[in-house]
């Protein structure tokens, strides 16, 4: 189905809503893909669990009252529609701020795929997989199982208001490799890969890059325990990226703010970091895996700076967290999908880039880590601790890699005595591509994240 | 719906096995921020997941699966599809089960309230909340959710199987605010999930979470040092995960579970022996069920007993891959209390004693077993005093802690886990000050 088809019968609806609430409009849905899934013992190719359906909001004045259901056509909607005008007149009308619906805008948006997943058959996309999963076989005899998944996925997207009606079709694919290493009965496992906007040109993962992978798993077998401590490290860009979601991603929700769950709403205007810590939120970065044209309320997206030199600037926001809080909107109301609410939640979240050779950087450590491969993170806005775990740390000793590694490495400290340790930040900035994140524990949004190398102290365990 | 399905698969020649399942669901969602209602939601959810089996040449088997949102999709093309993807994949064969290896189980999973009437049912759990933050004093509540949701599975396949099972499922999360030092605010977040509205359990939990807050407001930045430490409640929740994925089937097929049968699964040194079971029939529990996503019938299957590993939980696929017996999906992790009580778990030893009760995550790994997790409530014992901790982590490996543990007699109840309410374990790794 094209939703642009349905562009009428949703625009209808939120007629009808509005003859019962001073503001309301609909968001449909309609997800399709596949994975293609190769590991050593068994293969798969199967669909992507489908997301079809709509969600019709209405805002009373102090709620966001909404309904939602799992098909387009026109009687569900309607039915739809007459559920939420019950809910509507069981809430009723509250005294609260008003929704500006902004400006009037109707437009299409579409991720060009330079070579359509479709063209390719389904022998060929599997056969990607198998190769990864092969190549990382034949790496290293210590490799007990690989797992390669190459999954692609178009997310059609339409949102109707009273101004604005808007339609996105977004192409996302990805490569993906778990490895099972294991010896002399000792077991590590590491995964990597790359996620792109686009088509089947990003479904590859470059041999070099499965090499990397196998090799670093393979040092993790039987690596030590970090001595627990204060420790001057190296983090590569896929840390750097953990710590910005998990740093100043979260503490700048504008729904956060609303809920005094965030000490950032305090410290607006003010110091958090060192000067050279630069971070941003950008839905609108190209090609990046989390990338859209509008939000799932109808903002355009736009870049964010959420910290300017050390110095919280602003926080991104929903719909209704931006109207409470009287605070400029961002696009960055997002939902798992039309069956849950949409929430402030980031996209492509990075730290800026200095000046520094990444080389220069560990050069320059005496005794320290470099610390690598970045596994999770959780997040606490409130009390502005901090936990972010990757799977690997290598010893620096006088600038030089000993060749000792550890495994895993767990970072955690007050943020902003963390990101007021940064003193040395490199020249480029890397996005990776599989990030996934939730509210808490749930709610799950594909996210990306990175940076550039960051030089600090931390608290390693 | 799903008997059209049902009987277009049945008259498909090029399918030697198949399966369809019909879920169709209902959830009420509340939302309040401080005394507001922030949002009411209602959702219907319905879907039809298709899975077919073509048998290949070399005893192999080609699997596919689709899943049908719009009962107006035309089937023979997806069909067709799944024909062409299933040809491709050539898997070890398994068998899907029929009506004599999959006997009907009752067990209950519903509980009426949320089935009758959810909404009333989110209100219920969120006035709760509300009042009981209200009326503790100090104690401010930030944001709740409550969720209530019904599910009615039915599941029919190509060997005569056709079993339907309801359930309902509860959820909630909210934020206590207490006031810190100065300005300074502190929170603490909860989460649980359960079948039943009773088994949320919601009212014991704020108990406690008011005093975990108050205590915050003076909390303390634990010392690094080996530390002897005692986790407990919501902390007990995770701990056991890596010893399920050693236990599964799916690990053993993968080739990396350490566990094998008739051996210990840690070097054993003095604590007590774990027991651990997969229990998927335990009336009115989260992780139970009257038949698994393919069928298989719901049941109790003693994976370790007194520290031994003796039988693999295996689901259906990975059973016949390894030859094992199909126990089904893993159900509740059971494990057994220990012989000590919480105060005998917390009497200080020679290193520093802490009881650690939340964590950001702890989540140990499931392959390696390492685990760590930042503090973000508990205490440090001190004699017959206490002081409260925040910050900094613990962290070890459970395969090796877990061998001179201590589980208490005292049990608890946390989404699938039923279990020890704390387990202690000595000499690890606190990081901290």
């Amino acid at each position: 189905m094209d939703l642009r088809d349905r562009k009428r019968a949703l625009s209808a609806t939120v007629d009808e809503l509005l003859r019962h609430v001073p503001y309301a409009h609909a968001f449909a849905q309609q997800r399709e893909g596949a994975a293609f899934r190769a590991t050593t013992r068994a293969t798969s190719i199967e669909p992507l669990d489908p997301v079809c359906g709509a969600v019709l909001s209405a805002w009373n004045g102090e709620a966001m009252l909404e309904v939602a259901v799992p098909a387009l056509d026109d009687e569900t909607l309607r039915a739809a529609a007459a559920r939420l005008t019950d809910l509507i007149a069981r809430e009723g009308s509250r005294p609260g701020p008003a929704i500006d619906p902004g400006p009037a805008l109707e437009r299409d948006f579409v991720v060009a795929e330079l070579v359509p997943a479709a063209s390719l058959t389904l022998d060929e996309r599997l056969g990607r997989a198998v190769a990864v999963k092969d190549r990382a076989h034949a790496l290293d005899a210590r490799v007990k199982n690989a797992v390669a998944r190459a999954t692609h996925v178009r997310t059609q997207e339409l949102f109707v208001s009273p101004a604005r009606r808007l339609y996105q079709d977004l192409r996302r694919a990805e490569l993906v490799c778990l490895i099972v290493m294991e010896a002399n009965g000792e077991a590590a496992d590491l995964h990597g890969g790359r996620g792109r906007q686009g088509g089947a040109e990003h479904l590859t993962l470059a041999d070099d890059d499965v090499a990397r992978l196998v090799e670093d798993c393979g040092r993790m077998l039987g690596a030590e325990r970090v001595p627990g401590g204060s420790w001057r490290c190296v983090l590569d860009a896929d840390v750097a990226g953990l710590l910005a979601h998990e740093a100043f991603g979260h503490g700048a929700e504008g729904d956060m703010f609303v809920k005094r769950r965030a000490r950032g709403a305090a410290y607006l205007g003010k110091r958090v970091g060192s000067e050279l810590v630069d971070l941003a939120d950008d839905p609108s970065l190209p090609g990046a895996a989390a990338s859209y044209f509008f939000d799932h309320e109808g903002q355009l997206a736009a870049p964010t700076t959420i910290i300017d030199k050390g110095v919280l600037v602003a926080p991104m926001t929903d719909l209704v967290s931006a109207t409470c809080l009287g605070v400029p909107r961002t696009a960055n109301g997002r939902r798992e999908s039309v069956q849950r609410k949409a929430y402030t939640r980031m996209s492509n979240t990075f730290f800026g880039k200095g000046t520094s050779k990444h080389d220069a950087l560990v050069a320059s450590i005496d005794d320290g880590l470099l610390v690598r491969h970045a596994r999770n993170g959780m997040e606490d806005p409130k009390g502005w601790g901090i936990q972010c775990e990757a799977y690997l740390a290598e010893e620096l000793k006088g600038g030089k890699r000993t060749g000792r590694v550890f495994s895993p490495v767990i970072l955690t400290g007050y943020v902003p005595e963390l990101l007021e340790s940064v003193d040395g930040v490199s020249d480029a900035v890397e996005i990776g591509g599989l990030g996934m994140c939730g509210k808490g524990y749930k709610e799950w949004v594909k996210v990306t994240d990175g940076g550039p190398s960051l030089r600090l102290t931390a608290r390693i365990a | 719906m799903l008997d059209d399905v049902a009987r277009a698969l049945e008259k498909d020649g090029r399918f030697c096995a198949w399966q369809v399942t019909e879920s169709r669901g209902r959830s009420a969602q509340r939302y309040q921020v401080f005394t507001r209602i922030e949002s009411r939601r209602l959702v219907e959810t319905r879907q039809w997941d298709v899975r077919v089996h073509v048998p290949l040449e070399g005893d192999k088997l080609g699997e596919s699966s689709f899943t049908l949102v719009d009962p107006g999709t035309p089937l023979a093309p997806e069909l067709d599809a799944a024909f062409a993807r299933a040809r491709l994949v050539k898997n070890p064969p398994w068998t899907l089960p029929g009506p004599d290896d999959a006997p009907p189980l009752q067990v209950s999973a519903t509980d009426a309230r949320i089935v009758e009437a959810a909404s009333e049912a989110c209100d219920e759990v969120g006035g709760a909340i509300e009042r009981a933050a209200r009326e503790a004093g100090g104690v401010e509540l930030s944001a709740s959710e409550v969720f209530c949701d019904f599910r009615r599975v039915r599941l029919r396949n190509s060997r005569g199987l056709d079993r339907t099972r309801e359930e309902t499922h509860a959820y909630t999360e909210y934020v206590l605010l207490a006031k810190g030092a100065g300005d300074d605010e502190l929170e603490v977040y909860q989460s649980r999930r359960a079948r039943t509205l009773d088994e949320l359990a919601v009212a014991a939990q704020l108990d406690a979470d008011v005093v975990a807050v108050r205590d915050g407001a003076r909390a303390v930045l634990p010392s690094t040092a080996r530390a002897d430490v005692v986790i407990a409640d919501a902390g007990v929740e995770e701990l056991f995960d890596a010893f399920v994925a050693h236990a599964a089937g799916s690990s053993r097929f993968e080739g990396w579970s350490r566990f094998e049968p008739g051996k210990p699964i840690v070097d054993q040194a003095g604590g007590d022996l774990l027991s651990i079971a997969s229990d998927a029939t335990v009336p009115g529990a989260l992780g139970s069920y009257a038949f698994d996503d393919v069928g298989v019938t719901g049941r109790r299957v003693a994976c370790v007993v007194d520290g031994v590993f003796r039988e693999r939980a295996c689901d259906r696929r990975t059973a016949c891959w390894l030859g094992l017996p199909s126990t089904g999906a893993w159900g509740n992790t059971v494990v057994a209390p220990g012989r000590s009580s919480m105060d005998e778990l917390l009497t200080p030893g020679a290193r520093p004693l802490y009881l650690l009760q939340r964590f950001s995550q702890l989540s140990p790994h499931a392959t390696t077993g390492a685990f760590s997790g930042e503090i973000r409530s508990g205490y440090r014992m001190e004699g017959a005093g206490r002081t409260p901790v925040r910050g900094g982590s613990v962290s070890g490996v459970v395969f090796d802690a877990f061998a001179r543990a201590r589980l208490s007699a005292e049990t608890t109840v946390r989404g699938r886990l039923r279990g020890p309410r704390a387990v202690r374990l000595d000499d690890v790794q606190v990081t901290g000050a």
